[in-house]
């Protein structure tokens, strides 16, 4: 039995797939103790723990811990001279307009900030060797006086030459064993040292509270009999076993988003599509993502709360649209939508737990397009009058309906949100015409059409139980470690040669760590070379695979850039300027086996019967039908809702869902 | 607030509140989209690392609708120079593909290197809108490589002056245009790289709004349009008029002019504050011209006035030229902000972030609770530029900004990027790859920040060492700020300390920087500069024990020991 668990904000899903099927579980989540709501989902899914061959785990644990500061002292270590590192920055804001603009407050103190005499330069030569007699003598006791559980060590250069960082390591792990030492050499080898510094000091941060959580959650697992292999998702869009992620807790930030897109990559796959948009609406916020040729789109630009973090991970874009988002009246007396969110706690109106502000999902209950008895297949009554008192002043505000308010609010957030997908796709070089939108979360299937339309995409993919595709997601991904690597150099005659030998360099270490970490079978490795013509500032990421490496020559390295330049800037193709490495990557990939399948389930299915909907300024009739009852080669025309347990797909006018061979429901537009 | 509900209501039946939502929306992307490409396949570096580039969609009368600027300096930028080029080409007369350039400050450009490009938008039935991109670009001429020489004396030696003129007809270039552009800059083909990623930028927003104006028709756009700017009018004179009546004033002083080293130069500010939810800034006071490039012409008192407006009111307000309305400035005419040609303008920056910072504080007077204490308001610029053993040249610079001001309830930040501009300095690590430059020390400058109630932002330390890989010596010029006038302090907190900037000789000399310097460095020549800290806000007596224990232990006060 492989079982995946995600734990969100305001619930935890679980998604089983054995033998005998698919089984889904929704229970609320534990946000004191996020193990405790996977634990307990394990328990309301009925599965034996002995009978899980393969757990996979997402969480937030990592997020929150940032967001909320709630990890543990943390100290910064550095070179001599630099110890303001992390309060320097780049010095740029974030808003400018804000006169009271405050920096991303650091994870560290000044005050918890050291520094040790050494220096290694650019070029990776030593100029001040590394004094460990005064580091044992000065540091280790400064350490042990600040009661700090964790330390990151970021020395100037190091990512050429990381023997400073190792030996400060191995004293500390000598004479402080309880600290959690985090070095930056190990963690991501790219120039500039705040952004180095900062993903390092995040790490350390967030190290002993994730190696805390995950010890706490395999000794349970252990307890109730569970025998099996343990993973953990990273935002990477991969696994890392458990173990593995203990010492890796950098990768755990964006664990849910990245497993919600993987979950949709491998679903849309068994329908042929490829190149896709993810679409992923929740209760607070709504997750796009490009895909294309089947990979994900990575970012090394991302931060958390304003800090850099430099690992590579899903490039999602994150805007405050979801079901819980708030209605509101502008000064300008514009209607709005979010960001903020009515949360889980009291959330929307119609969840009669005192809200009181109306919602997204209040407007969905006015305008009929969710049911009050179908929500979460009928296990959660919705009170719509609650949502008709919240939304009525703002109907009387613009003198309209309440439908029509109600209406105007959904067009809203739909315009929110495709401005979401502008920003990764038209902005990046990525026509959305050329893709298939595929939508999952809660309130996904109820938005997509409209979203589409807007975008001009012709093709929604709806995969089964589209409400707990991150769940999915984490038992249908591979395993994936990167390793990363700053060697700035000229891309001349010997760049195919430059290319093997750090390609040997890298994947040497890569198998040892996978090997480490029990990872064996056939590993698959993608290299990256970040490239730029001499002098300029942004890095064009070249990729190679690892069969044509041996036979690689200098020209078509250079080609490849070029090429690649071209694509991204529109220029540069035929250009005869000198180009540089920068630095590179590897990604070590253990592809999974089988892919788990994933299908409708039938609980709370309903008889197929007739509804009115408003939608898009009107009243229109329509079909009601469970998706669990159709068949295959079955298409419904819009306007209709299509329910399963754990979400509502709308079918509007013009629209017209099947189902295909694959078990996902494909959205095309008819003419 | 109620009438300009009523009046969106009232001004067309068919528009609902929501279809106007979604074509700001729209509007704004369009403007984002163009300015990512812009700043995307850009070669100059100025608008890679200060993100020197903007890019708008325009009214056909030359009003702003939607604006996509990293930096505040922009704002408003391109006003002038669509106004020049719409009044010496009509637009009834703009064919698809027509393409118009212009860059001399004195026919409504900024500085010379600052290049704008308008291209018409067209329906099906005629022109809707103009797209217009600015870029400042590496190098258009002059006596100096990159064209801001801080010791130009007149306009003449900054570089190309181009009027409005026109580059391509129905998307046909003109040759003899490129070849004289081509001829007269020192990077040709980068310069007009850099005008074609202008181009490109200008034809996104030509492809994108055809599509909205094919689907809502060219009639329902244009009354959308003036609806945009009617409402954003709207919010900021209600925004202003919640500020009391009244005017205030405030004076500053830049060092010089980088000509006359030892003459300060005044920038006076009275903000009027009437009531009727109209804003003006009075500049009446301010020096007359200078000799150096410090000059700044009108665009760049708009730019400052925008911005003031934006952060005082509620920068929420949608972003077009409906909020520019109620702002009207007086310059005095052959001053240091309404300059005469041929007076040199190319290192106006400076003077930008002075008036902004005397526009903030002026605005005090009115909103004592929102604004802070004078902030540092400098952006040292810095150039080094040599050749290494070997035969390889290099150039790299560097930008590095002070503290900001404290606040009602907040301590300033130390180290920061404020007003009108938002530059990234360079790492350490990236220098050392760069350049044969070591970065021997970069720390907060303790005890810099003003005191007070709540303590203004410190500045900061860096120390170069210039290394024995280079030929002879390197050239390197040094463009600082508030080495003689330090951020005086607000509701009586403490000035902050002013910059510093010396060179150590390897003989063991001494040199200081005179706010202003070009000079040479040689191997073992130490560089030491110590950016200025800001203005305390309240009675120093006043700041609370933790939070002076709080400095004491963050090492935040007395003199680096380190």
């Amino acid at each position: 039995m492989r079982v995946g668990v995600e734990v969100g904000g305001t619930f935890t899903d679980l998604v089983a797939i054995g033998p005998n099927g698919v089984s889904v579980t929704k229970v609320p989540s534990v946000p004191k103790s996020p193990d405790l709501g996977a634990i307990n989902a394990i328990i309301e899914s009925g599965i034996p723990f002995a009978a899980i061959d393969d757990l996979a785990h997402g969480s937030t644990v990592a997020t929150n811990a940032v967001l909320e500061r709630k990890g543990y002292p943390t100290a910064f270590v550095t070179t001599k001279g630099f110890r303001d590192i992390l309060i320097l920055e780049r010095h740029g804001r974030h808003n400018i307009y804000d006169l009271e603009y405050q920096k991303p407050a650091p994870i560290v103190a000044r005050a918890a900030s050291f520094e040790v005499a050494e220096r290694i330069l650019a070029d990776g030569s030593i100029l001040t060797p590394l004094d460990l007699d005064r580091a044992a003598h000065d540091l280790v006791p400064a350490l042990a006086a600040g009661g700090f559980q964790a330390v990151a060590i970021c020395l100037l250069n190091s990512y050429v030459n990381a023997e400073h960082e190792r030996a400060l390591r191995d004293l500390l792990a000598a004479k402080l064993p309880q600290l959690h030492v985090t070095i930056s050499s190990e963690i991501t080898r790219e120039f500039r040292e705040f952004e180095r510094a900062s993903t390092t000091t995040l790490s350390a941060y967030v190290q002993p509270v994730i190696d805390g959580y995950i010890a706490r959650f395999s000794d349970r697992l252990s307890r109730e009999g569970f025998k099996g292999r343990f993973s953990v998702m990273q935002s990477n869009g991969g696994r890392l076993p458990a173990s593995g992620m203990r010492a890796n807790a950098i990768n755990a930030l964006l664990s849910g988003p990245a497993a919600g897109v993987m979950g949709a990559v491998r679903q849309a796959a068994r329908s042929g599509f490829t190149n896709l948009i993810t679409l992923d609406i929740g209760g607070t916020s709504t997750d796009v993502c490009v895909v294309v040729d089947g990979k994900p789109q990575l970012t090394t630009s991302f931060a958390i709360d304003g800090l850099p973090v430099r690992v590579p991970l899903l490039d999602i874009s994150t805007v405050g649209a979801g079901g819980g988002s708030i209605i509101w009246v502008d000064d300008g007396g514009m209607l709005r939508v979010g960001p903020h969110s009515a949360g889980a706690d009291p959330g929307p109106a119609c969840y009669g737990r005192g809200g009181t502000l109306p919602t997204l999902t209040d407007a969905h209950v006015i305008r009929q397009t969710v049911r009050p008895d179908a929500f979460l297949g009928g296990r959660m009554q919705l009170d719509t009058k609650a949502a008709a008192a919240a939304l009525q002043p703002i109907a009387d505000r613009f003198g309209l309906s309440i439908e029509a308010a109600a209406d105007s609010a959904v067009r809203l957030a739909n315009a929110n949100i495709v401005r979401s997908i502008q920003l990764i796709s038209t902005e990046r070089g990525y026509d959305p015409r050329d893709y298939a939108l595929v939508a999952f979360g809660g309130a996904g299937p109820l938005h997509a059409a409209p979203i589409a339309e807007e975008l001009a995409i012709k093709t929604i993919v709806i995969p089964p139980s589209a409400g707990v595709i991150s769940a999915y997601g984490l038992i249908a991904s591979d395993f994936v470690m990167f390793e990363s690597l700053t060697r700035r150099e000229r891309a001349g005659p010997e760049a195919a040669d430059l290319v093997r030998s750090v390609f040997a360099e890298m994947k040497e270490r890569a198998t040892g760590r996978a090997k480490a970490l029990g990872l064996s079978g056939a590993l698959r490795l993608e290299f990256t070379a970040d490239m730029r013509f001499v002098g300029q500032a942004f890095e064009v990421p070249v990729t190679f695979s690892d069969t044509e490496i041996d036979g690689l020559s200098a020209q078509t390295v250079r080609q490849r850039f070029l090429d690649a330049h071209d694509r991204i800037y529109f220029f540069g193709k035929d250009s005869d300027k000198p180009i540089e490495f920068v630095s590179f990557r590897l990604g070590i990939i253990l592809p999974l086996g089988e892919l788990p399948l994933l299908t409708e389930s039938a609980t709370g299915a309903v008889a197929e019967g007739r509804i009115r909907i408003f939608d898009n300024r009107e009243w229109h009739d329509g079909v009601l039908k469970s998706r669990s009852a159709m068949r295959r080669g079955a298409s419904v025309p819009g306007p209709a809702l299509l329910e399963d347990p754990t979400s509502t797909l709308l079918v509007p006018a013009g629209w017209t869902a099947s189902r295909d061979p694959a078990d996902n429901t494909i959205l095309t537009r008819k003419g | 607030m109620m009438a300009i509900h009523a009046k969106t209501q009232s001004s067309q039946s068919t528009f609902d509140p929501v279809t106007l939502e979604v074509l700001r929306h729209r509007l704004d992307c369009i403007a984002e989209e163009m300015e990512t490409a812009l700043l995307k396949s850009s070669c100059s570096p100025i608008v890679k690392e200060g993100l020197d580039a903007s890019a708008s969609i325009f009214t056909l009368d030359g009003t702003t609708l939607a604006q996509a600027c990293a930096i505040p300096i922009h704002l408003g930028t391109l006003i002038p120079a669509v106004a020049e080029i719409i009044r010496v080409f009509p637009v009834a007369t703009m064919k698809p593909g027509d393409t118009y350039i212009l860059n001399d400050p004195y026919c409504g450009g900024t500085h010379l290197p600052d290049v704008a490009v308008v291209m018409p938008v067209l329906s099906r039935a005629g022109p809707v809108a103009l797209a217009a991109t600015m870029t400042h670009h590496q190098d258009v001429g002059g006596k100096s490589a990159g064209s801001v020489p801080t010791d130009s004396t007149e306009i003449f030696q900054e570089g190309i002056r181009l009027p409005a003129v026109q580059w391509a007809r129905e998307g046909v270039f003109d040759e003899t245009l490129t070849r004289i552009l081509r001829q007269n800059v020192r990077i040709p083909d980068i310069f007009i790289g850099d005008l074609n990623a202008q181009v490109a930028a200008c034809k996104i927003a030509g492809v994108r709004l055809r599509e909205t104006a094919d689907r809502l028709g060219d009639e329902t756009l244009l009354t959308a349009f003036r609806l945009l700017l009617d409402r954003s009018e709207a919010m900021t004179r209600a925004a202003l008029k919640l500020l009391p009546q009244g005017t205030w004033r405030h004076v500053d002083y830049l060092d010089n002019d980088g000509i006359d080293l030892d003459r300060r130069i005044r920038v006076e500010v009275a903000v009027t504050l009437p009531g009727d939810g109209t804003i003006s800034f009075d500049l009446t006071g301010t020096s007359g011209q200078v000799k150096g490039p410090v000059n700044c012409v009108p665009s760049g008192s708009l730019a400052a006035a925008c911005f003031a407006v934006r952060a005082i009111t509620d920068p929420m307000i949608p972003n077009n030229g409906g909020c520019f309305r109620p702002i009207s400035l007086r310059l005095p005419p052959a001053s240091l902000v309404d300059p005469q040609a041929p007076a040199p303008v190319n290192a106006r920056t400076a003077t930008i972030k002075r008036i902004t910072g005397c526009m903030l504080a002026a605005l005090a007077g009115a909103a004592p609770d929102r604004v802070p204490a004078p902030s540092a308001g400098q952006l040292l610029v810095m150039a080094f530029g040599g050749r290494r053993k070997g035969g390889e040249n290099f150039v790299t610079g560097e930008l590095l900004a002070g503290g900001s001001g404290a606040g009602n309830g907040f301590d300033g930040v130390d180290a920061i990027e404020t007003d009108a501009t938002n530059c990234m300095n360079l790492p350490a690590e990236a220098m050392e790859l760069e350049a044969p430059i070591r970065v021997n020390r970069w720390t907060l400058r303790a005890g810099s920040g003003g005191d007070g109630t709540w303590r203004g932002g410190l500045g900061q330390v860096k120390e170069y060492e210039i290394l024995d890989d280079i030929e002879g010596s390197l050239s390197f010029s040094h463009r600082g700020e508030r080495h003689f006038v330090p951020a005086v302090g607000a509701k009586g907190g403490a000035a902050g300390t002013a910059a510093r900037s010396w060179i150590m000789r390897r003989d063991g000399s001494s040199e200081t920087i005179p706010s202003k310097i070009v000079t040479q460095l040689s191997p073992g020549d130490k560089l030491v500069i110590e950016t200025a800290g800001a203005g305390g806000y309240g009675p120093p007596s006043a700041r609370s024990d933790d939070a002076r224990r709080a400095d004491k232990a963050n090492g935040k006060l007395g003199p680096n020991i380190d």
